[in-house]
């Protein structure tokens, strides 16, 4: 007995466990007996073709409905079938999901709250209101976000603003256990549903840029017990060496704060991890591109996990050594694709830093990247190192300042959803087109203390358009249509078997698309700009397509003028719109 | 550490070059309060728990508190504050003063890069910046100096950037600056460089004035720090400006009670540079407050070469000491209650005697009973800013909770 916390926390986990065991004898009905049993075989139920089984609908994460009820020939006749106020404004950005008849979505701050609706006309089935510390904002770097709950074994799982993971009983609505997974007061959070496979509720959090050092980590589904963490970054990688500077690596960032994928037949999952912190590069690595073997892994990288044992099994590191933000966190699309002539387990991901990679999933080999939007700061990527071959023009470094750097820190495309269609076999990206000038010399302060920050100004890219909603071919490597948004981080995309896209703008427009051509064949105005990505499900044979309206407090902060028109362009919101034919 | 005393050791005569030592020079500006604003009050924006800067606790409100009352008085106006945590500085400035729930921000980084023209600004009343921190075993002066040695320093701090560049010295890298003293205490590292202020706080507060305290010149380690208004009110502005001046004796003081370090900025590239840098006004102000009698134990301490002996540090806690920690022998009793009363008793009372209930640590075991421990450690560890209780983690060992624990439990009431 070393100390007086070790003492106390053994205390509280004695209290915790009886605490949990007194829930299960507690509970009245044995009907979760069976549930639990088959959560050994496969907690996630497939992706029923009237619902939205999970946060990309499928493990797959192509956020791809095979409905088609509504299509190109209708979707000019979609009306309102029911609005649901959130009672939360802000930064929602939750994609519902389906299960059966109910619908389940979340709030943002905190979640404030989760509610099961009745799917076909949004009457409450019951609410969940977790107990969210006041001061949680003043931790939260960009904003208190929620992305959504994750649905399983008859348990809906909440990752929370304070660093909690919660679940709660998907009939009821009665929180079953409460996990911490992470200390919020060090300036980190969930904002994200976690992945579950199989026993497992696995999650990370946000807060790369103040100190964390990343991790992922896994629960188990009945008690909430930590089965394995994963920390991404180490004092040496998987190889034995460093490619850190001194203790750089105890606070080098490289969290998991967006979704993973998991690949059923590899029994492998795959989770983005985000920059590496802090800012200035001389820190943890040389300051220049010359950056050897200091590039910190496994920051802004693709990771392949054993979800079994949180084993890293290979990487793709996107930005090595980064130095102008682009988080690696991007969600990770599956899909199967014809690429020369061979059927190929494929992995696809439109990086913040502006490339779009092509792996292929099972061997963890890059196949290709190309550039999706205008970007600069590297030549191409190699696709036998997976280095990127930059420009040291505009790597910012200490005495360093680049100009003209293209994208700017929020990337290519951020935390938004894209989608993917084995129908037209195109991807559906939201990209933005933002470049900036960066150095590392603003004073800035945080609790009495004055620092050097990033100093970054941000303007519009080549084209002076600001956001770009592109169809991609992940085969060619090239744009087959696109629609040039006004602003910059528009909401994710749905694609439907109807020959669909929908998606929703920072302006407050939503809209259904022909996703052959990309003309606009609905649009509606929701009020309030949209980050979530739409959903479909289908309730007594009919289709509905769903979105969370309610648009970003904190993002247009790093944009200066940028951000005053987003903010300028709607008021804050916070509603569930249900459309159908 | 009454303010009452250390405001009266300041000679009037002295006062107005002392305060030069610590400030920006600042040029006279006419006086003259608006009747019009007459019993307003002012509203300065605070974090209600950050000291030495700020603190929502009576006893020791912070330096930039007490200035904001004593300017609030020079302007005949009441004072209020409003508390806001400033975890994320632009944020929080953005959200309460630029957001109309302020008329002021004490204690902001004086420069048009920070936030853009829509903050303007009083004239500088103070230096803030980085500081190397140094105990008796390791005099250092220079960076040659410190080859060899373990350095702490602060997450994206400047010291942090400047150092990753000198491999001849071993950097441990912190979180705050708490945690970093707490290093040095503990002999995890031989000396720090940190914010200055908050080390010079912890120093006589927490350390007993163990370490030596000098601020570090350089590109990125010193700031001018002044008051922050929105754009909107220039006409506040240009009235604390006109009272700011006579405040300067107050700030001097104010410095020196909570701990500020008062030396001149040394470049740690060139010990040489002590001299070259030191200007001649910050000298011969320096004598004038040594004249004046103000305490200034971290000045000297800081300015006399420091002999390293041989025995460790009061504060020094080694490795097997924190391992028996919890049996709680009259030894942790009589440390525990030694660091209550060099500390805790600010506000809980000299011995645990407090007659208002509410902060009584004589009850806790009365108010608590089994969860007493329980609460003590949440509380010392999370600290309750919302009632004027910091967090003590970082400044305290849990070695020092247990002993401050131990010597309540001998001290309980029923």
């Amino acid at each position: 007995m070393k100390s007086l916390r070790n003492r106390l926390l053994g205390s509280a986990v004695v209290g915790l466990a009886l605490a949990a065991g007194l829930a299960g004898i507690a509970r009245p009905k044995e009907v979760h007996a069976g549930e639990a049993q088959a959560s050994e075989a496969k907690a996630l139920p497939a992706a029923a073709p009237g619902g939205w089984a999970q946060y990309g609908n499928n493990y797959e994460n192509t956020r791809f409905s095979s409905l088609k009820q509504i299509n190109t020939q209708n979707a000019s006749q979609l009306k309102l079938a029911y609005a649901f106020s959130l009672g939360s404004l802000r930064s929602n950005e939750s994609t519902p999901l389906v299960i059966g008849d109910t619908l389940y979505v979340s709030s943002s701050w905190g979640p404030k709250y989760v509610y099961a609706l009745e799917a076909k006309s949004g009457k409450i089935k019951w609410k969940y209101e977790p107990d969210i510390p006041d001061d949680v904002l003043q931790f939260a770097c960009c904003d208190v976000n929620s992305r959504g709950v994750t649905y399983a074994d008859g348990k809906i799982f909440v990752g929370r603003l304070d660093g909690n993971l919660s679940a709660v009983d998907a009939q009821t609505g009665k929180e079953l256990w409460t996990t911490q997974v992470v200390d919020y007061k060090q300036g980190s959070i969930i904002t994200s549903p976690p992945l579950v496979v199989r026993n497992l509720v696995i999650t990370g959090f946000g807060g790369g840029e103040y100190g964390a050092r990343g991790s992922l980590q896994a629960y188990d589904i009945n008690t909430g017990k930590e089965v394995w963490r994963t920390y991404t970054v180490s004092a040496t990688d998987a190889d034995g060496t460093s490619s850190w500077k001194g203790d750089s690596w105890q606070h080098g960032g490289g969290v998991l704060w967006l979704v993973g994928s998991y690949d059923e037949k590899t029994d492998t999952v795959y989770w983005g991890t985000s920059n590496p912190s802090p800012w200035s590069t001389a820190v943890r690595s040389t300051g220049t591109s010359d950056y050897g073997k200091l590039t910190n892994l496994y920051t802004a990288s693709t990771l392949a996990i054993d979800p079994a044992t949180g084993k890293i099994k290979w990487h793709i590191q996107g930005t090595p050594a980064d130095a102008w933000d682009y988080d690696g966190v991007n969600e990770l699309v599956l899909a199967d694709l014809k690429i020369d002539g061979k059927e190929t387990p494929a992995l696809l991901k439109a990086d913040r830093n502006g490339f779009f990679y092509v792996a292929n999933r099972e061997s963890g080999k890059l196949i290709s990247a190309e550039k999706f939007v205008p970007t600069n700061w590297a030549e191409k990527i190699d696709i036998a190192t997976t280095r990127p071959v930059e420009n040291p023009e505009k790597r910012p470094g200490p005495g360093h300042p680049a100009k003209d750097i293209c994208p700017n820190l929020i990337g290519g495309k951020n935390w938004q959803p894209m989608s993917y269609s084995p129908d037209t076999g195109l991807v559906y990206i939201p990209a933005n087109n933002i470049c900036q000038d960066m150095s590392e010399t603003e004073v800035n302060y945080r609790k009495g203390v004055f620092y050097l920050g990033k100093d970054f100004t941000a303007r519009p890219g080549p084209g002076g358009y600001l956001g770009d909603i592109i169809a991609w071919d992940p085969v060619k490597q090239k744009k087959v249509w696109d629609i040039k948004e006004e602003l910059p981080f528009n909401g994710g995309t749905l694609a439907t078997a109807g020959g669909l896209v929908f998606y929703g703008t920072t302006t407050g427009q939503f809209k259904a698309v022909d996703a052959k051509t990309g003309s606009v064949l609905w649009q509606v105005g929701v009020g309030s700009g949209v980050g979530a990505a739409p959903i479909s499900f289908a309730i007594d044979g009919k289709q509905y397509v769903a979105v969370v309206v309610g648009r970003t407090a904190s993002i247009p902060a790093f944009l200066g003028d940028i951000g005053t028109k987003m903010t300028q362009a709607t008021p804050e919101g916070g509603t569930l719109f249900v459309f159908t034919e | 550490m009454s303010k009452g005393p250390m405001k009266l050791s300041l000679g009037v005569g002295a006062a107005s070059i002392a305060a030069s030592m610590l400030l920006i020079a600042c040029s006279a500006a006419p006086s003259g309060a608006a009747p019009a604003a007459a019993r307003e009050p002012l509203r300065i924006c605070a974090d209600p728990d950050n000291l030495p800067f700020s603190s929502q606790a009576d006893a020791a409100p912070g330096l930039y508190v007490e200035l904001g009352k004593e300017l609030a008085g020079a302007l005949n106006r009441s004072f209020e504050p409003v508390w806001s945590l400033a975890y994320f500085g632009k944020r929080t400035v953005r959200t309460t003063l630029l957001a109309g729930k302020c008329d002021a921000y004490i204690g902001l980084p004086d420069s048009k890069d920070f936030m853009g023209p829509k903050l303007i600004f009083s004239k500088p009343f103070l230096n803030v910046g980085y500081a190397l921190v140094t105990n008796g075993a390791t005099h250092a002066a220079s960076l040659a100096d410190l080859e060899g040695k373990r350095v702490a320093v602060q997450f994206a701090s400047s010291p942090q950037v400047i150092l990753a560049d000198h491999e001849e010295i071993k950097t441990a890298t912190y979180m705050d600056p708490e945690s970093a003293m707490s290093a040095l205490a503990t002999g995890k590292v031989d000396a720090a460089i940190i914010w200055g202020p908050t080390a010079g706080y912890l120093n006589k507060t927490a350390y007993r004035d163990t370490f030596a305290i000098v601020p570090v010149a350089g590109e990125g380690m010193q700031w001018p720090v002044s008051i922050g208004f929105s754009r909107d009110h220039a006409d506040l502005r240009d009235k604390i400006d006109s009272v700011i001046e006579s405040s300067h004796d107050i700030v001097a003081g104010l410095a020196i009670k909570y701990g500020f370090p008062v030396e001149e900025p040394v470049s740690l590239i060139d010990m040489s540079g002590r001299e070259a840098q030191a200007s001649h006004e910050i000298t011969q102000a320096k004598q004038l407050i040594s004249l004046a009698g103000i305490e200034t134990s971290v000045a000297d301490k800081a300015s006399q070469p420091v002999p390293a002996p041989q025995s460790p540090p009061a504060v020094k806690v080694t490795e097997e000491v924190q391992t028996s920690a919890l049996t709680s022998s009259a030894t942790d009793v009589a440390s525990g209650h030694e660091i209550f009363n060099g500390t805790c008793s600010h506000c809980h009372g000299p011995d645990a005697i407090q007659s208002e209930r509410r902060i009584n640590l004589r009850l806790l075991k009365h108010r608590y009973g089994d969860k007493m421990d329980q609460i003590f450690h949440d509380t010392v560890t999370r600290g309750r800013p919302e009632k004027g209780m910091p967090n003590w983690s970082g400044v305290f060992s849990e070695e020092d909770f247990s002993k401050i624990l131990a010597y309540l439990h001998t001290v309980q009431q029923d």
